[in-house]
C-alpha cells in the first residue's frame, strides 16, 4: 500500500504539483494520463525520492526508493557499455546478482553490442528488462509503450499482466489512452499540477469522451490548416 | 556557420563558468598547464615526442568522430562541414604544433598538420564501435567506460613499459606506472547522471565503499602488472616502486571521493585547487580524503 497526502511541488514560483492525494494498491496497475507538462514525470519523480516535495508518501517499505522500479521515458545510457553490461550494472546496484542475461532475454536485444548504439525502442526494451530483473515491488512506467514495435507493445501488456498476479504495483503513463484503458485498474488525468478526474473500469468510456471532447472541439479550431 | 563556431565558443566558456572560473582565467590555466605538463614531460623521458604527438592524435581522432560528424552533416552543406571541421582540427592542433616546433620536432609538427587536414576532408568516420573485451565486464560501469576509451592509450603505456625494461631505463619505467594512474584517475573525473547513483539500494557510505573496492580492484588490475615487472627487473628500487604505486591507488581512490563531494555538478574550482595541491604535496590527501569523505556522504544523502 502506498499512501500520497497532499502532495505538493514547486520548481522556483511554478507550483507543479498541487496537493495530490491518491492511494495505490498491490496487485493494481494505475494510469496517469495528462497533457505534456500535466506534472506526470514529476509525480513519479517525487514518488522515486528523486525531487524533493511538500506533503508525505508512506508505504509498507522502510525506503520505498530501494523497491521502485523506474522506466524513464528516455532512458539514459552511459557511453560504451554493452547491454549486458547495463544490466549487470543495475541489478549489482540492487543487490541482485545474476549473469545468465542472454537465457532471459526476451527481446532479443543484441546484449553484446554497445547500448548507445541501440534504437530508441531497443532502449526502452532494455531499460523495461533492467528494472524487471531487480525484482522491485513498485514499477513506475513513463510511457513504456513510446517507440517500441507491435510486437513487443502485446509483451509488455502480457509483462504487466504477470506483475499483476505477483501482487506489484505498477504506475504507468501513456499518452495512447487504448493501452491504459485494456491493462488499467484505475486512471487518473492530471491536468496543471491537479488530479481532476479519478476514474474506475466502468468509467474509462466516460473519461475518454471526456479527453476526446476537450482536446478535439476546443483545441482544434485554434489552428488553420 | 561561424555562428556554429561562435557557439561552440561560447559552450567552453560556459563550461569555465559552469567551473566556477572565468573565462580568461580558465584559458589562461589551461595553457599554462599545457606548457608545465608538456615541459615535464620532455624533460622526464625521451619518448615524449611520440607519447605527446599520440596523445594529439588521440584527440583528433576523438574529434572525428561518427555522432560529431554525423551532427554536422545535419546542420551544413559539405563545403562547410568541410570548412568546419578544418577549423576544429586546426585549432585542436594548434598548442602541440607549437610545442613540437618549439622543440624543434618539425616532421612532427607537420605530420600533425597534415593529420588534421586529412580528416577534416575524409568522409569516413574514425570511431571503434567493435566490442572491446575488458578485464571488468562484472564491474561496470567506470573501469569498463574508461578503458574502452583509452585502451590505445594504454598499449602506448604498456609498450613503453617493456621498452624501458628493454633499455634499462627505471625512470621511464615508474613514470608509466604513475602514468597508468593517472590516466585510470581519468575515469573518475566526470559525474554520472544521477539515474545510475539512484538506482543503488544502499546508504551512502556503502555506496562509496563499493566504489573504492572496485576502484582498487581496477587499480590493481591496471597497474599491477607493471608494478610486478618493476620488482624484477629492477629489484634495487623496490621501495620506490611500491610507494609509487601505493600513492597512485591513494590518487586514484582520492578522486572518487572528489568527484561524489561535488555531486551531481564536476568537480568545481575550490576541489581542483586541493586535489591539484595534494598532487604537488602527497602528504596533503591526509586532509583531503577525510574532508572529500564527509562533503561525499553529504552530496550522496540526498540521492540515496
Amino acid at each position: 500500500m502506498l499512501i500520497i497526502k497532499q502532495l505538493s511541488k514547486s520548481y522556483g514560483n511554478t507550483q507543479v504539483l498541487k496537493n495530490i492525494n491518491l492511494n495505490f494498491e498491490k496487485g493494481k496497475i494505475y494510469g496517469i494520463v495528462g497533457k505534456n507538462g500535466a506534472g506526470k514525470t514529476t509525480l513519479f519523480n517525487c514518488l522515486a525520492d528523486i525531487e524533493s516535495y511538500q506533503g508525505s508518501i508512506t508505504s509498507n517499505y522502510t525506503m520505498l526508493k530501494n523497491h521502485v522500479g523506474l522506466l524513464e521515458t528516455n532512458p539514459i545510457f552511459l557511453s560504451k557499455i554493452t547491454g549486458w553490461e547495463y544490466l549487470k550494472l543495475v541489478c549489482r546496484a540492487k543487490k541482485v546478482y545474476i549473469e545468465n542475461f542472454e537465457e532471459q532475454n526476451i527481446f532479443d536485444l543484441p546484449l553484446q553490442q554497445y547500448a548507445e548504439n541501440y534504437s530508441t525502442g531497443m532502449k526502452k526494451k532494455l531499460a523495461l528488462m533492467g528494472i524487471l530483473l531487480q525484482k522491485n515491488d513498485l514499477f513506475i512506467l513513463d510511457e513504456p509503450f513510446n517507440g517500441v514495435d507491435i510486437q513487443s507493445n502485446i509483451l509488455i501488456l502480457a509483462i504487466l499482466e504477470k506483475l499483476k498476479s505477483q501482487q506489484k504495483t505498477i504506475l504507468i503513463s501513456s499518452h495512447i489512452f487504448s493501452t491504459l484503458s485494456s491493462t488499467c485498474d484505475h486512471i487518473f488525468l492530471l491536468n496543471n499540477g491537479v488530479i481532476e478526474k479519478k476514474a474506475n473500469r466502468e468509467d474509462f468510456s466516460a473519461l475518454e469522451k471526456t479527453l476526446k471532447k476537450d482536446i478535439v472541439e476546443n483545441t482544434l479550431d485554434q489552428l488553420n490548416f | 556557420m561561424s555562428y556554429y563556431l561562435f557557439l561552440q565558443f561560447t559552450r567552453l566558456k560556459r563550461w569555465f563558468k559552469d567551473l566556477g572560473i572565468y573565462p580568461v582565467l580558465g584559458f589562461l590555466i589551461c595553457i599554462i598547464g599545457f606548457v608545465l605538463i608538456s615541459s615535464l614531460l620532455f624533460i622526464k623521458t625521451e619518448w615524449a615526442k611520440w607519447i605527446f604527438s599520440l596523445f594529439a592524435f588521440s584527440l583528433l581522432i576523438k574529434c572525428s568522430s561518427k555522432t560529431h560528424n554525423k551532427r554536422l552533416k545535419k546542420l551544413f552543406n559539405t563545403q562547410d562541414r568541410r570548412t568546419i571541421r578544418l577549423i576544429e582540427n586546426i585549432a585542436l592542433m594548434m598548442p602541440f604544433v607549437v610545442f613540437l616546433i618549439y622543440k624543434q620536432h618539425w616532421t612532427i609538427a607537420g605530420g600533425l598538420i597534415l593529420s588534421a587536414i586529412i580528416m577534416a576532408f575524409s568522409s569516413s568516420h574514425l570511431t571503434w564501435n567493435k566490442y572491446i573485451p575488458t578485464p571488468f565486464k562484472r564491474r561496470p560501469f567506470e573501469l569498463i567506460m574508461g578503458f574502452r576509451q583509452v585502451f590505445l592509450l594504454f598499449i602506448l603505456l604498456y609498450f613503453v613499459s617493456f621498452k624501458a625494461i628493454q633499455v634499462d631505463n627505471y625512470n621511464l619505467g615508474i613514470v608509466t606506472l604513475a602514468a597508468l594512474f593517472f590516466v585510470s584517475m581519468s575515469f573518475y573525473a566526470k559525474p554520472e547522471p544521477s539515474y545510475f547513483v539512484w538506482i543503488y539500494s544502499c546508504k551512502p557510505a556503502a555506496f562509496i565503499k563499493a566504489k573504492l573496492v572496485d576502484a582498487l580492484i581496477g587499480g590493481a588490475v591496471i597497474a599491477g602488472p607493471v608494478l610486478i615487472a618493476m620488482l624484477i627487473f629492477f629489484p634495487a628500487n623496490y621501495l620506490i616502486s611500491i610507494v609509487v604505486f601505493f600513492i597512485g591507488m591513494l590518487f586514484l581512490l582520492s578522486m572518487i571521493f572528489a568527484k561524489y563531494s561535488a555531486y551531481p555538478n564536476p568537480i568545481n574550482l575550490p576541489q581542483g585547487i586541493l586535489y591539484a595541491i595534494s598532487l604537488w604535496f602527497p602528504p596533503m590527501l591526509i586532509i583531503i580524503i577525510p574532508l572529500f569523505y564527509k562533503q561525499s556522504k553529504r552530496k550522496l544523502d540526498t540521492i540515496l
